[in-house]
């Protein structure tokens, strides 16, 4: 009589506020993204009053004060989020993020299981990185008065003619595209170590 | 935490997953159905926000630039209801409200009082800059002049075009 297959082992989920981070995160991103969209519309970023626009159906609001009350609205959620879970990684999960020698690793290791949990450990630090990037550049555009040196930081721009403003309206909006890769490569990652299991540990 | 999953809970739970999906992508998808959610996040984030953009005000000028960075070009025309023609000989600007002197001030009025010129950035909602000089009467002068009560917060700006504005006075 052939042995009944072997079950599952049962998924092990991850810790709640993991995954309440996740989830929270990625909710909130999907405000910030499109009510932020929905602004750009306004006047776009490349090419100004004129200029081609995001089809409606990305933006959230209806409408430039719409869009600037839902962005509004989640910004301080979402740095409260992403700020907490800094400062808890820091804390307790230090080894989840990337150091020196995980590019060497990258480079260099034959161990291919290595090589991903390195750049993994790359990809997610950068994650953390680019979403507190658009944090500094949404202040500099929002209190351009008080945080005068932070937008003056932009004025690296001026060497090739382009305004501090226009350089920083296009580093914030280019949050959204970096994003984007790098979460699709978080989750591709994610996927070759963990599988199946690991994305529903973390949706479950 | 180490939770454990019934194997047989999985498809519901996937399905829950779908759901979760087909939700978020609603949020995304369907914005034109979400505008009143925008008007209601922004009512009840305003008053935190405006707590938090007080606490920034008024610590120190807002940054100067220098002549040669002034670019007329980049200031866009944003006007209401048109552009409004105005005539110099019966122009006034009222001020009135919580004052103890209400004022209609003529350009001579006006042309009389401490002039002053700065070159500072414009920042539009919309999201453009401009950096542009800008000279005339200061807004404090006038209020003083006024004699603003105290209890004011904020001020009425109604313009020649109709559109309107409120300024903080914290």
């Amino acid at each position: 009589m052939p042995e009944p297959p072997d079950r599952p082992a049962p998924i092990r989920l991850a810790p709640l506020w993991t995954r309440a981070f996740h989830t929270f995160n990625l909710l909130v991103l999907l405000v910030m993204a499109s009510s932020g969209l929905q602004i750009y519309n306004a006047n776009p970023v490349f090419g100004g009053r004129g200029g081609a626009t995001v089809p409606e159906s990305l933006t959230l609001g209806g409408w430039l004060a719409g869009g600037r009350d839902s962005h509004f609205g989640f910004m301080g959620l979402y740095a409260l989020n992403l700020g907490l879970w800094i400062v808890l990684l820091l804390v307790q999960r230090r080894r989840r993020l990337a150091k020196g020698g995980d590019l060497i690793t990258i480079k260099g290791s034959g161990n291919s299981g290595k090589r991903r949990l390195a750049s993994h450990r790359v990809v997610y630090s950068l994650m953390l990185v680019l979403l507190a990037f658009s944090l500094i550049t949404g202040l500099a555009m929002f209190k351009p008065a008080q945080f005068w040196w932070l937008s003056g930081l932009f004025a690296f721009g001026e060497a090739f003619g382009v305004s501090a403003w226009q350089t920083l309206r296009v580093c914030h909006f280019a949050t959204i595209p970096a994003i984007a890769l790098l979460l699709i490569a978080h989750v591709l990652l994610s996927w070759r170590i963990g599988g199946l299991r690991l994305l529903r540990s973390m949706l479950a | 935490m180490s939770r454990h999953l019934d194997p047989r809970h999985l498809i519901s739970r996937r399905r829950l997953l779908g759901f979760g999906l087909s939700g978020g992508s609603s949020l995304l998808l369907g914005g034109c159905a979400l505008n009143g959610f925008s008007e209601k996040v922004g009512e009840a984030s305003e008053p935190l926000n405006q707590r938090l953009e007080a606490l920034l005000q008024g610590r120190g000028p807002v940054p100067e630039f220098r002549p040669d960075q002034v670019d007329p070009a980049a200031l866009l025309v944003n006007s209401f209801n048109g552009i409004p023609r105005l005539n110099p000989a019966s122009y006034r600007l009222r001020v009135e409200g919580l004052v103890s002197r209400p004022l209609q001030l003529d350009l001579a009025a006006l042309a009389a009082l401490p002039q002053h010129s700065v070159i500072m950035r414009h920042v539009c909602v919309e999201g453009w800059a401009a950096i542009v000089a800008w000279s005339g009467v200061r807004l404090a002068d006038v209020l003083t002049l006024a004699g603003i009560s105290p209890l004011g917060g904020y001020i009425e700006i109604d313009s020649a075009d109709q559109y309107f504005e409120s300024w903080d006075l914290a």
